[in-house]
C-alpha cells in the first residue's frame, strides 16, 4: 500500500491560454479513500490521468509510496484504474478481461485462477466468468472492470467516475460495494466525480477543484458543514444552498426585503459590510407570521417523500427551504420562515471567500 | 403454431398501415423509381441476357443463329484448361494484392491515426492512386517498368544488378501487375483502417496499458483483434475487385507473356469480343459472379456481429 503525492502538478495543453492545472499539490495517505470532486473542466480527471500514467504533467513531481512515478509507464506505477465506460475488452470474456494483466504479467496460472476465481466471488461475478461483456448488464460491467482492478492487487486504485452510467438506483448499490472493498483491501483509492453526494458518501477526505486549483478539503462533514468559499457551499449539498446578498446594519445581518437575522454567535462583523449568506434548504424553519424573518409566497412545491422543497423568492433572489409535508404550504399561499443564525454561512460578497 | 402467430401478426400490422404510412411509402417509392430503372436497365437486364446467353452457342457477329446448347459452355469449362488456368492466374494476383495491402494499408492507417507530422500530406499522397484511372496507372506502371527505358530498371541497374524483363517474363509479370494494383489499392485499404481504428474506443487501449500492456502488446491484443472485421472487410473488398481487375491484363501484358496474367475478366473479353464465342464467354461471367456473390455471403456470414464496443 502506498502515499501518493503529487507536488507542483501543472498541465498545460498546447493551444490552450491558460493552464488546466496549475501548482497542484495533494497528498494522499496510505489507505486513504480520497475524493476528487469538482464540475466538468476543473482539471479532476486530468489529475487522475496523470497519476495513472496516461498523461504526463508539464510541471512537478507526482511520488507514489515514496517513488517518483512521473515519466514511468502506466504498468510500472502499482496502479489500477476503472473508468468511467467500463473499458472492457469486447473480444474477452470476463476471465479472460480481469486477468489480462495478470497474463501479461506472467504470472502462474494457478495463481491467476486464484485471484480472478477470488475478485468475481467478492464481486458477485461467478457465474459470469464465461461471458463476453455484450451479454451483461452495465452493473455487472462495472463489476468486471473492478475486478479487473482489483486482480492485479495493486497499491492504488484509480476511479474516473466509475457509477455516471449507471441508474440511480444500482449507483447506490455499487457506491456501496466500492466503499466495502475498499475498507476490505485498505488500498489507497483517489476517486474522482462530479456527483457531490458520492463524494460524501464515500470520501474519506474530499478535495473540492475548481479550474485546476483546490478549493477546499476535509472530511465531507467539515466541507458541508464550513465551505471555505461561495463556490464550495453552493457545490456541496442537494438541494443547493441558498444565496443571499447581505449587509451588516445596527450590528445585524440584513439580508434585503425586510429580512433581518442576528449575527452568527462569536463573529463581529463591521457595520457596512456587504456578504454573502448562504443558507441550507434544511436551515429554514416554518414560523409563525411575527416570528418570522422571512415572508414571502411559495412559487413551486416539490414534495420529495419525506420532505418537501419549497420554492419561493425573497428579494428578487430564488430561494428553497426544506419542510415537512405537514407544514408545507401549496404553491400561490404565503410561506413564513426563519433560520437559525448559527447555521448560516457567510461569504465575502466580492471574493467569495468565507469570513 | 408460432410461425403462424408470427404471420398473422406480420398481416395484422400490414393491414394497419395508417393512410400517412401509406403515404410515406408512395413518395419512398417515386424517389427510389429512377435508380431502380436504371438499375434494371443497365445491371439486371443484361444479367440475365447473360445468363441466358451462357446456355446458348452465340456470337456477336450473327446474333440470330444462337442457339441452344445446354450445359455445353459449362462442361467446356472443366473439358478445357483455359478457364482453370486464368481462374488460378486471377486467384493468385488477388492474394498476392491482398498479401501486400492488407498489412502496408494497416501500418499506413497506424500512420495516418498517429499525431506525427506530415500525416495531412501523406494522407493525400496515398489517395492520389485510388482516384486515378486504371488505365492512367497501367499506362505510367508500363513507362516504370520498360525494360530498356523504365526507371525502375534503371535504379536496378544502377545498383549493379542485371537488367530485368518483368513484364516480359512469365515468372515476373504477374508478380509486377500484383504489386502495381496493390500500390493503387493501398490508400483505399489505409482510409478503411483508419475508420476501423478511430472507431476502437481509446480508453481500451489507455485500459490495456494500465492492466500493463506494452505498445506492441496493445496492438496485438486489443487493436487487431478488435479491427478483425474492418480486415475482413477490408480482405473482402479487395479480393473482389482483385477478381474484377481488366485494366493491367489488357494495358499491360495482353494476358501474357504464356497466358501468366490471363485474368478471368480479360479473357472473358477476349473470348466473347476476339474469339467471337459470347456464349462461352458468358458462361465463364455466371460463373464469376458465383465465386464473386460466394465470397460476399461468406463475407456477411463471417461479419455478423459477435461483440460490440
Amino acid at each position: 500500500m502506498a502515499q501518493v503525492s503529487l507536488a507542483g502538478i501543472g498541465k498545460t495543453y498546447e493551444g490552450a491560454g491558460a493552464n488546466t492545472i496549475a501548482g497542484l499539490d495533494l497528498d494522499v495517505q496510505d489507505g486513504e479513500f480520497l475524493v476528487l470532486v469538482g464540475p466538468s473542466g476543473c482539471g479532476k480527471s486530468t489529475t487522475l490521468r496523470m497519476i495513472a500514467g496516461l498523461e504526463e504533467p508539464t510541471a512537478g513531481e507526482i511520488r507514489i509510496g515514496g517513488r517518483r512515478v512521473d515519466g514511468l509507464e502506466p504498468r510500472e506505477r502499482g496502479i489500477a484504474m476503472v473508468f468511467q465506460n467500463y473499458a472492457l475488452y469486447p473480444h474477452m470474456t470476463v476471465a479472460q478481461n480481469m486477468s489480462f494483466g495478470l497474463r501479461l504479467a506472467r504470472l502462474p496460472r494457478a495463481e491467476i485462477r486464484r485471484r480472478v476465481e477470488g475478485a468475481a466471488e467478492t464481486l458477485g461475478l461467478s457465474g459470469h466468468l464465461d461471458r463476453h461483456p455484450k451479454a451483461l448488464s452495465g452493473g455487472q460491467r462495472q463489476r468486471v472492470a473492478m475486478g479487473r482492478a482489483i486482480v492485479r492487487e495493486p497499491e492504488v486504485f484509480l476511479f474516473d467516475e466509475p457509477l455516471s452510467n449507471l441508474d440511480a438506483q444500482l449507483r447506490g448499490q455499487m457506491r456501496a460495494e466500492i466503499r466495502r472493498i475498499h475498507d476490505r483491501l485498505s488500498a489507497t483509492t483517489i476517486y474522482v466525480t462530479h456527483d457531490q453526494v458520492e463524494a460524501m458518501t464515500l470520501a474519506d477526505r474530499v478535495v473540492v477543484l475548481k479550474d485546476g486549483r483546490i478549493e477546499q478539503q476535509g472530511s465531507p462533514q467539515e466541507l458541508y458543514d464550513r465551505p471555505a468559499t461561495r463556490f464550495v457551499a453552493g457545490f456541496l449539498g442537494s438541494p443547493q444552498m441558498n444565496f443571499l446578498a447581505a449587509t451588516v446594519r445596527n450590528g445585524a445581518l440584513d439580508l434585503g426585503g425586510g429580512a433581518v437575522l442576528p449575527l452568527p454567535p462569536g463573529r463581529p462583523l463591521p457595520e457596512g459590510r456587504r456578504l454573502d449568506a448562504g443558507i441550507r434548504p434544511e436551515a429554514f424553519a416554518a414560523a409563525a407570521p411575527e416570528d418570522a424573518a422571512f415572508h414571502a409566497t411559495a412559487t413551486m412545491v416539490e414534495h420529495l417523500g419525506a420532505t418537501s422543497l419549497v420554492h419561493f423568492s425573497h428579494a428578487g433572489q430564488d430561494c428553497a427551504a426544506l419542510m415537512e409535508p405537514a407544514r408545507a404550504p401549496r404553491a400561490g399561499q404565503p410561506v413564513h420562515l426563519s433560520a437559525d443564525p448559527a447555521r448560516l454561512s457567510l461569504f465575502d460578497a466580492d471574493s467569495g471567500r468565507a469570513v | 403454431m408460432t410461425a403462424i402467430d408470427a404471420q398473422g401478426t406480420v398481416a395484422a400490422a400490414r393491414a394497419r398501415r395508417t393512410p400517412r404510412q401509406k403515404r410515406d411509402a408512395r413518395v419512398a417509392y417515386v424517389f427510389l423509381a429512377p435508380f431502380l430503372f436504371l438499375l434494371l436497365l443497365f445491371q439486371y437486364v443484361p444479367l440475365a441476357m447473360m445468363a441466358k446467353n451462357a446456355f446458348m452457342d452465340y456470337s456477336l457477329l450473327n446474333p440470330d443463329a444462337a442457339k441452344f446448347v445446354g450445359l455445353l459452355n459449362f462442361s467446356d469449362m472443366l473439358y478445357f484448361d483455359d478457364a482453370r488456368e486464368s481462374l488460378a492466374a486471377t486467384f493468385l494476383f488477388a492474394l498476392g494484392v491482398v498479401a501486400i495491402v492488407i498489412p502496408l494499408g494497416f501500418a499506413l492507417a497506424l500512420f495516418l491515426d498517429s499525431k506525427l507530422p506530415a500525416r495531412g500530406i501523406v494522407r493525400t499522397i496515398i489517395m492520389l492512386p485510388v482516384v486515378t484511372s486504371a488505365v492512367v496507372v497501367a499506362t505510367m506502371w508500363n513507362f516504370l517498368l520498360d525494360p530498356s527505358n523504365g526507371l525502375i530498371n534503371g535504379v536496378v541497374t544502377a545498383m549493379g544488378l542485371p537488367r530485368q524483363p518483368f513484364l516480359t517474363s512469365p515468372d515476373q509479370a504477374l508478380v509486377m501487375i500484383a504489386i502495381m494494383t496493390a500500390w493503387q489499392q493501398v490508400g483505399f485499404a489505409a482510409i478503411l483502417f483508419l475508420g476501423g481504428l478511430q472507431g476502437v474506443p481509446k480508453e481500451l487501449a489507455e485500459a490495456a496499458r494500465i492492466d500493463g500492456a506494452t505498445k506492441a502488446q496493445v496492438l496485438w491484443n486489443i487493436t487487431i483483434p478488435l479491427l478483425s472485421r474492418t480486415t475482413l472487410f477490408v480482405v473482402v473488398i479487395m479480393t473482389v475487385f482483385s477478381l474484377q481487375a481488366f485494366a493491367p491484363a489488357f494495358l499491360m501484358t495482353d494476358g501474357g507473356p504464356r497466358d501468366s496474367t490471363n485474368l478471368i475478366v480479360y479473357h472473358i473479353y477476349k473470348t466473347a469480343f476476339v474469339m467471337q464465342n459470347a456464349g462461352y464467354a458468358s458462361a465463364l461471367s455466371v460463373l464469376l459472379l458465383v465465386i464473386v456473390l460466394g465470397i460476399s455471403l461468406l463475407q456477411m456470414w463471417l461479419l455478423r456481429a459477435r461483440w460490440n464496443y
